[in-house]
């Protein structure tokens, strides 16, 4: 018992300590927050010696902070919304159907996850600007945005249904189900654990994306937060300490959604243990 | 009978796959191709006409020493991410996996650092090597401690190798979680009734239940090491004197600096298929696998 | 009475330009064009200095692309969507990189206004033809930025920087200064930094030679028939970078530093010179209590007759230029407005001197330059003491300092000698296609 106890104690010491690791850069970004770019320059690891607040108010004006927040938020739940569909649609597809097209093209869209954005970036804009004529808008970064994860929301729905068995399916096409039906009504509610890890996963990429959004986004109302963090870098130089700010700003919202998603990621995780 | 059934098969091929397929021809494949073609013309990056030059660019490339020194580099990297945020993930796993108090507050707060960019991250760690650790360095009077680790080769290889294995293992940390998560505990208990230590309960217990885990957290972390580049551009944006260039980094400078555009374009086919290779090899075996079980 | 006057004067001037404007609306079509400015880091006030344009020329709207973190990858995608920005605010080297398509702004249909530029065109000519592609948008000083409220401490109030004209009396320079208690320099050791600024710039200047021997001599390196180990001018710069590496503050750990770490040790006399420019005001302004500071050169002989070893280096690193291969030939006429208004209009001004701090090779300025650096770089324009680096800026290969900043970080490091560096540079040179 008295063992049992220190192991705990000894885990729970080992926990804190590997979260401060995790946490301490962090931790370092808001407190840098509250100093001028002077102090944080001069000594990056000192507590603010008076709390510079202003960094917070100048940092949401130069960001345009509402502008680019709805622009960032449109843009991650339309690519979530359209990965999580045509993802777990095509790996239902790929983990129930043997055929060769299939095999085939999913293999080479696994192959495809390896492909370096930079080998395709100017192509992109070559055909979705120059050709389509999609400038200036959300709209082929959102598709993209979609083609790009599709990969992988194939790849790890795919890999859950597996681990489903096909007497499922069979008791409810003996029943009369059409394949359609059975898939948005059966396999899909089953499916909530993997889909709510992938949601989040996709959607943090997508939050943060820089490169991609760069190179469709040009005016300054169209712009998303990962975007408008640069108006902090000039040429030569950084404004840190609104910088800072601007990024505590700029992950908060995705902070909150991470923190109430995790709740149903745990409970999903659960589900799916008990019915596995 | 058969042919309705095959109908059917193709009707659902239709509906649900080919959509998804759609979408990543026209994102991906078609793109990609015509990054093929760019790979075989010199092109300033701007004119509508290119002058094909034939697998002149990939002739250079291939007698470029550099290219392949950056390639055996991203190599190494890749190896030493892999490892290292694997290990320091499965552990993680199975720290917050285990009786621990506040354990889904811990696996909370330890995922945080991906919620934040690679460039965000990149610059702030940058001041915490070039500042933070050599000050303790000099109070502490530990010779190695008190010099950057950005600015020797080798220790800025390790650096990097550090931090994005911090980022990485949080990240594949989840994965574990779930893995272990999907154990039975009554595998566990079993097996501890019958006299197993935590260390057998572990190897021939729990590790063969999540192999699945593995694979993917695998995967995950070797194409990712393989195409890294916001954490190389913020961190050690390639130095000292080149030491950490890895061949994403390495394309968008000979892209976007040396405006040659269909040499990167020839480096990254180049890379495409040697990480297309490794990741099918991975798929094929693992699929082999699953079968067998 | 005055106070009222003005008031009234001010009226009437504004009255009076509005009927202008309006006057000038009916005889022109509306056109909307665009530009990009790889100024980063002030998009609000580049969009407010846009919509006083837009007020004092009506029938033009401008759209306006900020450049991202690296400024021509935005710059090409835009190309590339078919999208080309009108007027692009972007470095000398790249502008005469896409000279092609661009339009010559020494044959528009109005040229006056090239009578108020008073130098810096040649940044961007091409060699061997009298097209010119870009107004120069500002003028950066660069050489030894100085504190001077160390070396008034230490030479006491009226010593002249000045007087530091051969290598010996620069070694002595800073052997003073470190006597009285002061480090003496510190070397910034970015890549871009070393390879650009400290090798490029200093290396294809005036000190090779006139501007034909330049070339020759960047022109042999290409060829693979130059060695640079036997230029007498190649050693006379390694030797003052021997000087300012034994003299370095960060000696023990040369490549650790930061540009805002660095800048913070001079501007607040923890060390006494560092080899900068002006444009480094933007990020000494963030800081407190800053000491008083200036440019003076870096001599690289013991000649004291040699007029060089008096001057600093000076560029006009980026200018406007005008799109042609995307835009209408009404845009382009627009375009042409817009630029030489954002170069050389008062309120252009005001914003390129005022805010960024950059000195202007203008003769209309009259915006008050609060960058200590700039008024430096003044002096030395105004007195014609700038070193000429216009060959490498304009006519080197644009990832020089890519792969040659690394040689020189590694040299700073002590990994790799001169001789070796030598090679390497001439590798680089000869492996150009």
């Amino acid at each position: 018992m008295v063992e049992k106890r220190s192991t705990k104690v000894l885990l729970l010491v080992l926990a804190i300590v590997l979260t401060m690791f995790y946490l301490f850069p962090l931790v370092l970004m808001a407190l840098n927050s509250l100093k001028t770019t002077g102090q944080f320059t001069m000594n990056p690891f000192s507590l603010p010696t008076r709390l510079v607040a202003e960094n917070y108010p100048q940092a949401f004006t130069q960001m345009h902070f509402l502008t680019s927040l709805g622009n960032t938020f449109v843009l991650t739940v339309s690519v979530c919304l359209l990965v999580a569909v045509f993802g777990s649609m095509a790996a239902y597809v790929v983990s129930r159907v043997k055929n060769k097209f299939v095999s085939f093209f999913y293999y080479f869209m696994i192959a495809s996850m390896c492909a370096p954005f930079q080998a395709f970036m100017i192509p992109l804009v070559k055909l979705y600007a120059a050709r389509l004529g999609f400038n200036n808008s959300l709209l082929p970064v959102i598709y993209i945005g979609t083609g790009l994860n599709l990969a992988f929301a194939t790849f790890l729905v795919r890999g859950f249904l597996n681990a489903i068995p096909m007497e499922i399916d069979q008791a409810a096409m003996i029943d009369g189900c059409g394949s359609i039906r059975l898939f948005f009504h059966i396999i899909l509610p089953m499916l909530t654990p993997i889909m709510v890890t992938l949601l989040v996963f996709v959607a943090m990429g997508v939050w943060n994306d820089y490169l991609l959004s760069s190179l469709f986004l040009q005016t300054q109302d169209k712009r998303t937060l990962p975007m408008m963090i640069r108006v902090f870098c000039a040429q030569y130089s950084n404004d840190y300490a609104p910088m800072m700010a601007g990024l505590v700003m700029s992950i908060a919202p995705m902070l909150i959604f991470y923190l109430i998603c995790q709740k149903q990621i745990l409970a999903g995780v659960v589900q799916g243990s008990v019915k596995g | 009978m058969l042919t309705k059934r095959g109908w059917d098969t193709w009707k659902l091929i239709l509906l649900f796959f080919c959509p998804a397929l759609f979408i990543w021809l026209t994102t991906m494949l078609i793109p990609f191709l015509y990054g093929i073609f760019i790979s075989f013309t010199k092109w300033d990056g701007i004119s509508t006409t290119y002058s094909m030059v034939g697998l002149a660019n990939y002739h250079k490339v291939f007698n470029t020493s550099k290219f392949w020194l950056s390639l055996r580099r991203t190599g190494i990297y890749t190896v030493g991410t892999v490892v290292l945020s694997n290990v320091v993930a499965l552990i993680l796993g199975l720290l917050l996996t285990s009786n621990l108090k506040g354990r889904n507050a811990f696996r909370t707060a330890i995922y945080v650092p991906n919620v934040v960019g690679g460039v965000a991250m990149g610059y702030i760690w940058q001041y915490i090597f070039n500042y933070g650790f050599t000050k303790i360095g000099q109070q502490l009077n530990v010779g190695w401690m008190s010099t950057s680790m950005l600015s020797d080769p080798s220790r800025a290889m390790i650096a990097l190798v550090v931090v994005s294995s911090w980022q990485l293992s949080a990240y594949l940390m989840i994965i574990y979680v779930a893995g272990f998560t999907n154990v039975p505990g009554e595998l566990v208990e079993a097996a501890r009734v019958d006299g197993a230590n935590a260390w057998r309960v572990f190897w021939h217990v729990r590790m063969p239940m999540i192999r699945s885990s593995i694979t993917i957290c695998l995967f995950l972390a070797i194409v990712r090491s393989f195409m890294v580049f916001e954490i190389n551009l913020s961190l050690t944006d390639g130095g000292p004197f080149n030491s950490t260039e890895m061949i994403a980094l390495r394309i968008y400078n000979t892209a976007y600096v040396s405006l040659k555009f269909g040499n990167a374009q020839a480096q990254a086919v180049v890379l495409f298929v040697i990480v297309a290779f490794i990741s099918v090899m991975q798929a094929y075996f693992t699929q082999k696998r699953e079968v067998q079980m | 009475m005055f106070k009222k006057m003005m008031a009234m004067l001010m009226t009437l001037v504004m009255l009076l330009s509005a009927t202008a404007a309006i006057a000038e609306t009916a005889d022109h079509q509306p056109v909307t064009i665009s530009y990009y400015s790889t100024q980063a880091g002030v998009d609000d006030e580049t969009v407010a200095t846009l919509a006083k344009f837009m007020e004092q020329y009506p029938w033009i709207t401008v759209n306006y692309y900020p450049c991202g973190d690296d400024q021509l990858a935005a710059w090409l995608a835009l190309y590339n969507g078919g999208n080309a920005p009108t007027v692009s605010l972007l470095d000398c080297g790249q502008i005469l990189n896409y000279s092609d398509y661009m339009v010559d702004l020494s044959k528009v249909e109005d040229t006056s206004f090239w009578s108020h530029v008073l130098s810096g065109t040649e940044f961007f000519q091409k060699e061997g033809s009298d097209a010119v592609y870009g107004i120069p948008g500002s003028y950066q000083g660069f050489s030894l930025i100085y504190n001077k409220t160390i070396v008034k401490k230490v030479f006491g109030e009226d010593f002249d920087v000045n007087t530091v004209n051969t290598v010996d009396k620069l070694v002595k320079f800073f052997d003073d200064i470190e006597a009285a208690g002061y480090p003496s320099t510190v070397v910034f050791s970015a890549d871009w930094a070393l390879g650009a600024h400290y090798l490029g710039c200093q290396l294809f200047s005036e000190w090779l030679g006139d501007k034909a021997t330049q070339r020759q001599i960047m022109a042999d390196l290409k060829d693979g028939k130059g060695g640079l180990i036997d230029n007498e001018h190649f050693n006379n710069l390694m030797d003052v970078f021997d000087i300012l590496k034994a003299h370095n503050i960060n000696k023990a750990d040369p490549l650790a530093d930061t540009q805002e770490g660095d800048l913070e040790m001079l501007a607040h006399g923890k060390v006494a010179t560092m080899f900068q420019g002006d444009w480094n005001w933007l990020a000494i302004r963030t800081f407190e209590n800053i000491d008083e500071l200036g440019i003076m050169p870096l001599p690289l002989t013991n000649d004291e007759t040699d007029a060089r070893n008096g001057k600093i280096l000076g560029s006009c690193p980026k200018g406007y230029a005008v799109d042609k291969f995307q835009n209408t030939p009404e845009q382009q006429a627009a375009g042409v407005i817009l630029a030489q208004w954002l170069a050389l209009s008062p309120e252009g001004e005001d914003f390129m001197v005022s805010l960024i701090g950059s000195t202007l090779p203008f003769d209309n300025v009259t915006a008050v330059n609060e960058n200590p650096l700039a008024v430096s770089t003044q002096e030395y324009l105004s007195a014609g003491k700038i070193l000429d680096c216009s060959t490498y800026l304009c006519e080197g290969p644009t990832d020089f300092w890519l792969v040659c900043g690394p040689f020189m970080q590694a040299y700073l490091a002590g990994q790799m000698d001169r001789a070796t560096l030598a090679d390497e540079i001439a590798e680089y040179f000869a492996d150009l296609d």
